[in-house]
């Protein structure tokens, strides 16, 4: 009888068990479906679509034609389109460096100079502007800018008889980016210097450092995640934008987005644009892998 | 070919379109129900009506009207043939009429459904984009010309700028903008050259493009929707504009000023159509009659300053836009203005110059 009793309580603990290991299993997959669905169609499907698209090309009539060529991308890299990825190379890094410069200064005074119970009504200010349409915002900058604006006209009475036009200049794009950005840039960085222990800092100056090696040896490194998460949200969203340099530089030059944007709403040659968005897809993909890997000593 | 300018104007404008998006997005599978239906969605320029014409359509018809904007005949193909199937109303210039016709994209009109249309001056019945109105209803019409401000000529009748030469003025750098359209801007260009504005000679529009890229450190701002704005405060002080636009900035400030230029400028017609796909045609129908009646065509052209085709119309417009000779230029200047056409596939290379202009 035992061995019989005991036979069947092992087939049971082993029915037990492979009843818990399926059961877990379904759980689990059942969890990750909204993600893995959302991922799916939101990403997934339209990446793909993207890249079936970038190898078509277009009819007379404009219409895509579906296909394999690598035209649109000889094309990109051939044609006067490499200096619009260059430029909007070039204003995502300054707007990135003003905003981190500004963004560490502003977050360090919010963090350490203004006290607890005012912090949470400062970052309600911070923010405020973003509760207003973005398109709003740009045309107040216009009405400061313009030739005959708040900005020109204030300096007038005061006595400078030049009429200052900064509208439709790279520096009123570069101001507008670093206006629409720097909210992205301060408030991860608040989040990582307010949990800074400023004992550290103490302890770093009682033994001999400068408040600059302070800064760069205990500051920075214990803020990096911050500096990381500020970077990435500043620089992909201003690599793309395509409103401001219109709005505010006049739709003088071509940055990246404005050539994709151009390619679907204008052009219509879908086949191009797609190339294009694949391209800058490819070269953000790399820039934050790299900036995660090496950019602050392995995060 | 009005734009959008920076007032209360525009800015319910923009509220409206904001919430016609919400409604569209809302309306995209409604199947067609027997019922009459009680909306239309109007796919339009900024600016383009008097600002009572939709509440008074609505109060008399019962229907609720949306109304959307684009900035340029290239976005509403653009938008059309990716497949925006929510319009009812657009209203495309006329070289745009003949490509969105190529594409089956507009449908054909009932007259019947369109009694005002007997009221359309004759030499307007019959035009070569669209052989007897068969797809359109001609709503305005004017030129791309020059717009100045006076001051910067120091009020001398003498000195104004007569042609295009005016855009490579260095006097007058970075303070004079040019239209964010390649058929007018480049085609500017050609005529300053003598060619055509439709040319189909790679060379002439190449060379075209280089004195654009030459003359481009002197632009402020190439923009469509910003003239009005941008003439009226002042800041522009020469501009590459639609006329109507031009005489809604003069509104709000007297030194701007409108002239054809001797070579002779474009001259189009905006056209009400109804897209094959429209979803409320019925409703289509009755705006399309709507804006015919002579007293809204004309409150229409007081406001926006557009040159109407209504016959009945015109004897209710102020009496001196009607007499001023460039917004209803008389034949000999007409003869040398040229009309944007369809140029088929030519507009790529259009289109390629313009990119590697900004790009430059």
């Amino acid at each position: 009888m035992q061995p019989k009793e005991e036979a069947k309580q092992n087939s049971l603990s082993a029915v037990r068990q492979s009843a818990d290991k399926p059961a877990r299993l379904p759980i689990g997959a059942l969890v990750c479906l909204p993600a893995g669905l959302w991922l799916a169609i939101f990403m997934i499907l339209p990446l793909t679509i993207l890249l079936v698209f970038s190898f078509g090309s277009r009819d007379p009539s404009g219409k895509l034609v579906l296909g394999f060529t690598l035209e649109n991308y000889v094309r990109f890299f051939a044609g006067p389109y490499l200096s619009s990825l260059g430029r909007s190379i070039g204003l995502a890094s300054s707007t990135t460096a003003i905003c981190l410069v500004i963004g560490f200064a502003t977050a360090s005074w919010l963090a350490f100079s203004v006290p607890k119970s005012k912090q949470n009504a400062y970052l309600t200010l911070l923010v405020a502007p973003l509760w207003t349409s973005f398109l709003l915002r740009m045309y107040a900058w216009i009405t400061i800018l313009r030739p005959n604006g708040i900005l020109s006209s204030t300096l007038t009475s005061f006595g400078f008889d030049q009429t200052l036009s900064i509208l439709y200049t790279p520096l009123a794009v570069l101001l507008g980016m670093v206006y629409n950005y720097l909210p992205y840039m301060i408030l991860p960085l608040y989040a990582a210097l307010e949990k800074l222990d400023t004992r550290l800092l103490e302890a770093s100056a009682d033994l001999g450092a400068t408040p600059w090696r302070s800064f760069a040896q205990v500051t920075v490194p214990l803020t990096a995640r911050g500096i990381v998460a500020g970077v990435i949200m500043v620089f992909v969203p201003a690599l793309g934008d395509y409103v401001t340099p219109d709005l505010l530089g006049g739709a003088k030059t071509m940055f990246i987005g404005n050539l994709i944007q151009n390619q679907f709403l204008v052009v219509r040659d879908w086949a191009f644009g797609s190339a294009v968005s694949t391209i800058m897809i490819i070269i953000v993909a790399f820039a934050v892998w790299i900036y995660l890997k090496y950019g602050e000593g392995g995060v | 070919m009005p734009t959008d300018q920076l007032s209360r104007r525009q800015f319910i404008a923009s509220a409206i379109t904001a919430c016609s998006t919400f409604s569209l997005a809302g309306c995209t599978n409604t199947p067609m129900t027997t019922q009459p239906s009680t909306q239309l969605n109007i796919f339009s320029w900024a600016d383009y009506l008097f600002p009572d014409a939709i509440a008074q359509f609505e109060q008399r018809y019962g229907i609720h009207v949306n109304y959307d904007t684009y900035a340029s005949n290239e976005s509403l193909l653009a938008k059309l043939q990716a497949g925006a199937s929510n319009y009812d109303v657009i209203v495309p210039t006329s070289y745009m009429v003949i490509t969105l016709n190529k594409l089956g994209l507009l449908s054909r009109l009932d007259k019947a459904k369109l009694p005002n249309f007997k009221y359309v001056l004759p030499r307007f019945q019959n035009p070569t984009f669209d052989p007897h109105c068969e797809h359109t209803v001609p709503y305005t019409w004017g030129t791309t010309g020059i717009a100045f401000n006076a001051k910067a000529f120091s009020n001398d009748e003498k000195q104004f700028p007569k042609d295009w030469d005016v855009f490579w003025d260095k006097n007058l750098a970075l303070r004079m903008t040019l239209l964010d359209d390649a058929r007018e801007t480049l085609g500017m260009a050609l005529k300053r050259r003598g060619h055509s504005y439709n040319s189909l000679d790679k060379t002439q529009i190449q060379d075209a493009c280089n004195d654009l890229k030459q003359q481009k450190p002197l632009v402020m701002s190439y923009t469509s929707d910003q003239v009005i704005i941008q003439l009226a405060s002042g800041d522009s002080l020469a501009s590459l504009a639609y006329s109507g636009d031009v005489y809604q900035a003069i509104r709000d400030n007297k030194d701007v000023r409108y002239r054809i230029p001797e070579s002779g400028a474009s001259i189009w017609s905006d056209n009400l159509c109804i897209p094959e796909s429209a979803p409320h045609k019925e409703n289509a129908y009755k705006w399309l009659n709507f804006m015919m009646e002579p007293e809204i065509a004309a409150a229409c052209a007081n406001y926006t300053r557009y040159a109407t085709p209504n016959e009945k119309a015109q004897k209710l417009i102020e009496p001196e836009l009607l007499t001023d000779k460039n917004l209803y230029p008389p034949e000999n200047i007409l003869a040398k203005c040229e009309e944007i056409g369809d140029i088929g596939s030519m507009i790529f290379f259009y289109d390629q110059m313009w990119t590697e202009l900004k790009c430059s």
